[in-house]
């Protein structure tokens, strides 16, 4: 479970960066992005893995605390 | 998991810059050629349907299962989203227009106030040259129609105009040179008399017959900043008479080639600066 915590943590932080770049570029050119690629196509899948990263970090919390009551 | 972490993310900051580095490809138009094309059939978000509403009817399918928009009231309008500017465009319009004598497309120049209105307008179709049977002499896109034949050549006639004759005009202008008597040529119209002159001169090309329906025409226009407002180009079809005659005219497909000079790579350096300084000076100001 904390890997798939990384994995979709990494991804929101890496897409989100990604797509604020973007959406700063298509304010500067409009159409840069949106002429090419539907800006949902990149919206939708940072929104998901954040909310899914934020599911995961609770197990992932759990999981890491009764590690370290176990090796105590 | 820390190799394999650090090998995910970098995996996922490749996968966005290749992403980047193919929208620049795309907006660039590296190979200086854009084709897009609107069959009505399916939406495209670069060239708009016809407008306003209340001048067109809505999308329809024929028997043979093609699409189309009819046009009842002229002027119609569409417009043409563009990535960066171009130099010219070309546009191949296939349309059916069984009685209107005159169709025109104009290009939209670019409205600085909003009562501005103007338009680079060239002909689609004139049902009424198309039908004339006077002696024809065609060299690339200029053609002259002679009530009698007096000339071989084009240049011959540019260059001896005749002082006692009548020329009209149509999307042709001659040299201040070539004209001696400025009553002698017309600019054509469609309430010009064709017995009240002996001579036509038009750059002008017919359209090409598909079938029994569908004609064709392709029509370029040299653009520049000028004519392209928030990134897009506005078209106007234009027919005079249209409305009051209560004809139609349906349009099928749209297909718009843009070109500009390839980009020279060399230049790229300095093009991206200017651009960055345009952008940041237009955020500042």
């Amino acid at each position: 479970m904390r890997l798939i915590y990384f994995l979709l943590r990494d991804f929101f932080i890496i897409s989100g960066l990604g797509l604020l770049i973007l959406l700063i570029m298509e304010d500067l050119q409009p159409g840069f992005v949106s002429f090419w690629w539907p800006m949902e196509y990149l919206l939708i899948p940072v929104m998901v893995s954040g909310f899914l990263a934020l599911i995961t970090s609770k197990f992932s919390l759990v999981h890491s605390q009764e590690s370290k009551k176990m090796i105590n | 998991m820390k190799i394999f972490l650090t090998i995910y993310r970098i995996t996922l900051i490749i996968a966005f810059l290749l992403f980047f580095s193919w929208l620049a490809y795309k907006n660039t138009v590296v190979s200086g050629q854009l084709y897009l094309e609107k069959n009505f059939c399916e939406q495209t978000d670069f060239i708009s349907d016809l407008y306003p509403e209340n001048r067109i009817g809505g999308v329809e399918q024929g028997e043979s299962g093609e699409c189309f928009q009819r046009i009842f009231v002229e002027p119609a309008y569409f417009r043409v989203k563009i990535p960066r500017t171009f130099a010219l465009v070309k546009l191949k319009i296939i349309y059916d227009n069984p009685d209107q004598n005159i169709l025109q497309l104009g290009l939209m120049k670019k409205r600085i106030n909003p009562l501005d209105w103007e338009f680079k307008i060239k002909p689609i179709e004139n049902k009424i040259f198309d039908t004339l049977d006077w002696f024809k002499l065609s060299e690339s896109d200029i053609i002259l129609w002679q009530k009698q034949k007096k000339f071989e050549t084009i240049y011959e006639y540019v260059n001896n105009l005749p002082i006692d004759q009548k020329t009209a005009t149509f999307y042709y202008q001659f040299s201040t040179e070539a004209v001696e008597d400025s009553t002698k040529v017309v600019s054509w119209n469609i309430e010009t008399p064709l017995e009240y002159v002996d001579y036509i001169i038009t750059q002008y090309t017919p359209p090409k017959r598909i079938d029994e329906h569908w004609q064709e025409q392709v029509i370029e226009f040299l653009v520049g900043q000028e004519y392209i407002s928030d990134h897009y180009l506005e078209f106007m079809i234009s027919a005079p008479g249209l409305t009051e005659r209560r004809y139609e005219i349906k349009i099928k497909n749209i297909t718009v080639e843009l070109n500009r000079p390839q980009t020279d790579w060399s230049a790229f350096l300095s093009d991206l600066k200017n651009y960055l300084i345009r952008k940041f000076s237009k955020l500042t100001s």
